[in-house]
């Protein structure tokens, strides 16, 4: 990797960067209707009082000036006051963040890991028990949509057998911060929304293991690795698998900007209080800073995550040079 | 004070006072028991009383901050904070008597200087919730300890109503101290002087109102009320189902108030309560293009509706008829004598026929006076409710023999098209519970086209010299009998010029459980969710 790279790619970045903020100023304003239209649209109001509630929400101005102001406020790293929670855009994201990365970090390395195992394992046995329950599997988990899945799971352990908590994040009374009991009811409200999205993720992660395995399972370098003797395990998890991992890390990487995004339609049906809810709250109430600051956090996070999956692949494939 | 305002004054008084030991009976701590579990579909963001504009933010706002009076569906204004009021100066300004028992929950007494101030400070800080006011709001000014008058520049009936029940009181001692009110979201340990303060908050989770028991009128009689967050309608009502929650605070789809009502026992214990809301779903009709202004039309049209049809079809009959003049029955303000119109085919046709709509060449289609077949373009919502409702119309009035179409837009672009009153006609909606909407309804100035766009809310450009006079003098009118009649010839004007033709008023449909809380009221709009169930409620026990 030459210094050459490193500055091409800042220089992209920097322009992906613009044209992302730049659209994520535009995009929410051409979005029909007004930023607190309840208020807007009182039909008392006197023009000049309808005049007064924009300029309180800094809309009153031209748009190139907003842009400029927007711009401003970026460089000194504001993003601004949401128009319904009447807080800083950041503070709000900040608080969210933890709480999606809960659900989403969690479901991520349970998948990552089962699928992997699951794909390798069913690849390797080809035609074998596990990998036709793998592709039985693969064929029915994406005919169901997750929140099927998440209603019948809560109408299961949590209704008709009341084991999880069937919405929320924390139980009432129970005191917030690092203690057992907090972790605990955290860990139980997250145990259904977790599970919802593992079901599909570790399916999705094994058929795409299983098929890159399949394919690299026939190459020389594995046949080579079995004929010198070496243990199955060896030659799966040391030849086949390390070669195998090259589309893991790229669907790694365009999933690594979804673990802030959140899962939209989990947190909504599980009342669970992370950036999916969030983007939607923004987007309904058309609260101009409260949308850009989150889907500028979202852009930013897949720029970089991109940056790490082309660094993860010169690792992983000595034949791909960084230039 | 005129005489029938003040006798109508004193007989609230007198209620009130013999209301007293009954609430102050109720209201200690000693008595109130249980704790009441209520879902909510929207969080509490902003415990701001000027800036929460949330159903839950005003819910909890409610319970927590007093205004100077209440508003009943049957009695009007009654009182709050203020024991009395009075109208002086030919309606420019009010006097109110506050209860000398009301304190702040840190302890401290509620004073005359904590009105003047709350009103100076909306004033001053231009809250935009109040925008519409704070043009003609002149100020406020303490009196004494107790009285405090409020003045405007102009007498203003609903002025009156509006300061009076929708701005909370704050208390001087903190607000006074704010740097920036508007970005405050007063999430901490909001200090209020009504009946309950904030015990327990997590955002987007739950928050628990614990009652105070000390409160110089509330009738509260439940030890805490807990609202809980869900953002999934369907995951309520499992909740409820299984007995977490005690009610829901929203209206939910006439299809699922059907299925409990036809499987009670498949949700036991769930019950769904019904009431009408004072929103009319309407036809309304573009008067400045023709043919749509001829009046004689619109009545044909009027006549061809089945509202029962679309009840039945559209709301699985969870809905009421509604008549001409759109203010519903259960309104104070509704006059009696203009119920809903049967519909009658022959009766529309004749009506055609004798204006000179006729279907000369025989082909199912009238003809209008220039000899072009009649077509309606309809414009609705895109939702599919609002596409079914649509169908039936079309079809309803297609049998007079006009050839009504209709075309589904977003919300915004049917605003749109509207505030452009580019459309023969649009399924509409008009609410009256605050009854000045009947003049930025219908008032010729509010249908002025301005660089293309409607003034305000008359969109078809109704105009009528009676009814601008009616509404004015309204307006104005400070005599609650006086207004009321105004009101009810202004609903009368409205009815004969079919305008708007009601299409129907569905109902509120609101869950809940009655095993552990004895004592749901419903009341007309609010549900379950009013004052009277919330002093009505008694606790039966359980978990």
């Amino acid at each position: 990797m030459s210094g050459a790279y490193w500055a091409r790619r800042l220089l992209q970045t920097a322009l992906i960067l613009f044209i992302v903020v730049t659209l994520n100023f535009f995009l929410p304003r051409l979005t029909p209707g007004t930023p607190a239209g309840h208020l807007y649209n009182d039909p008392r109001l006197s023009p000049e009082a309808k005049q007064e509630i924009l300029a309180q929400f800094g809309l009153d101005k031209p748009l190139h000036v907003q842009y400029a102001v927007y711009l401003g406020n970026l460089l000194r790293g504001e993003l601004g006051t949401s128009f319904s929670y009447r807080r800083p855009v950041s503070e709000i994201i900040l608080s969210r963040i933890p709480w999606t990365l809960v659900l989403t970090l969690s479901s991520f390395l349970v998948s990552v890991a089962l699928g992997v195992a699951l794909g390798a394992a069913a690849a390797w046995k080809r035609g074998g028990h596990l990998d036709t329950i793998l592709l039985s599997a693969s064929i029915v988990v994406s005919a169901l949509p997750s929140f099927w899945i998440a209603m019948i799971l809560t109408l299961i352990l949590a209704f008709y057998w009341p084991v999880f908590p069937a919405y929320g994040m924390v139980s009432p009374h129970v005191p917030v911060g690092w203690n057992w009991a907090f972790i605990g009811s955290v860990a139980r409200h997250a145990f259904l929304p977790v599970l919802s999205m593992c079901i599909g993720g570790i399916v999705g992660y094994g058929i795409l293991v299983r098929n890159s395995m399949v394919e690299i399972s026939g190459e020389d370098f594995v046949r080579t690795a079995r004929a010198k003797g070496l243990s199955e395990n060896a030659a799966l998890y040391r030849h086949a698998l390390r070669n195998a991992m090259l589309p893991l890390v790229t669907r790694i990487g365009m999933s690594l900007s979804g673990l802030v995004g959140g899962a939209t339609v989990i947190e909504t049906i599980f009342s669970w209080e992370g950036m999916g809810l969030l983007i939607v709250e923004a987007s309904r109430s058309l609260d101009y800073p409260l949308m850009q600051g989150t889907m500028l956090i979202m852009a930013v996070i897949t720029i970089l995550a991109n940056l790490c999956a082309d660094l993860a692949y010169a690792r992983l494939d000595p034949r791909v040079k960084l230039k | 004070m005129e005489k029938p305002f003040r006798s109508v004054v004193i007989a609230i008084l007198c209620v009130g006072l013999l209301m007293v030991p009954v609430g102050a009976g109720v209201a200690g701590a000693a008595k109130a028991a249980g704790n009441l579990n209520l879902g909510v579909v929207a969080d509490v963001k902003n415990l701001n009383p000027y800036m929460g504009y949330g159903s839950s933010e005003t819910f909890v706002i409610g319970w927590v901050y007093d205004t100077l009076l209440g508003w009943d569906s049957n009695e009007g204004l009654v009182p709050g904070l203020a024991d009395s009021w009075e109208i002086k100066d030919g309606g420019t300004s009010v006097e109110f008597k506050l209860n000398p028992n009301a304190k702040w929950h840190d302890g401290k007494p509620v004073t005359a200087e904590d009105v003047e101030f709350s009103f100076n400070f909306i004033r001053e800080k231009r809250f935009p919730s109040f925008m519409a006011i704070i043009g003609n709001l002149a100020g406020a000014k303490a009196i004494d300890k107790h009285t405090v008058r409020v003045t405007f520049r102009s007498p203003s009936s609903n002025a009156v109503r509006f300061i009076a029940t929708a701005p909370s009181i704050l208390p001087k001692h903190i607000w006074s101290k704010i740097d920036d009110p508007r970005n405050y979201p007063n999430l901490d340990n909001p200090i209020g002087s009504g009946p309950c303060a904030v015990a327990e908050r997590r955002d987007g989770q739950f928050i628990t109102l614990k009652n105070l028991g000390n409160h110089y009128r509330s009738s509260l009689n439940v030890e805490t009320i807990t609202l809980r967050v869900l953002r999934d309608e369907t995951m309520g009502i499992m909740a409820l189902r299984r007995g977490d929650l005690d009610a829901l605070l929203w209206s939910v789809d006439p299809a699922v108030a059907e299925e409990i009502d036809r499987n009670p026992k498949g949700y036991p214990n769930v019950k769904v309560a019904m009431a009408p809301s004072t929103s009319v779903r309407t036809l309304m009709f573009n008067l400045r293009r023709a043919p749509w202004n001829d009046v004689a039309l619109r009545k044909a049209v009027s006549l061809a509706i089945n509202q029962k049809e679309l009840i039945d079809q559209v709301l699985l009959g969870y809905g009421s008829e509604q008549g001409p003049g759109l203010v519903v029955p259960s309104d104070l303000h509704y006059n009696k004598s203009l119920g809903p119109v049967p519909r009658d085919v022959a009766k529309a046709k004749a009506i055609l026929d004798q204006a000179g709509y006729v279907d000369k060449n025989r082909d199912g289609i009238r003809e209008d006076k220039n000899g072009k077949p009649m077509k309606l373009e309809i414009l609705t919502g895109n939702l599919p409710t609002s596409i079914n409702l649509a169908e039936l119309l079309v079809y309803q009035i297609k049998q007079i023999g006009i050839d009504a179409y209709f075309t589904p837009l977003t919300a915004e672009s049917l605003r749109n098209k509207e505030q452009a009153a580019d459309f023969d006609a649009a399924v509409s909606s008009v609410s009256f519970s605050v009854p000045d909407m009947m003049f930025y309804y219908a008032h010729t100035s509010r249908g002025v086209i301005n660089e293309g766009r409607v003034a305000g809310f008359n969109y078809g450009g109704y105009s009528s010299p009676e009814y601008d006079k009616l509404a004015d003098a309204m307006l104005v009118e400070m005599n609650d009998q006086a207004r009321i009649k105004l009101l009810r010839d202004m609903q009368a004007r409205l009815a004969e010029a079919y305008y708007h033709v009601p299409l129907f008023s569905s109902n509120v449909l609101m869950l809940y459980r009655d095993d552990r809380f004895a004592g749901w009221t419903v009341e007309p709009d609010s549900c379950i969710n009013n004052s009277t169930t919330y002093s009505n409620l008694v606790y039966k026990g359980g978990k």
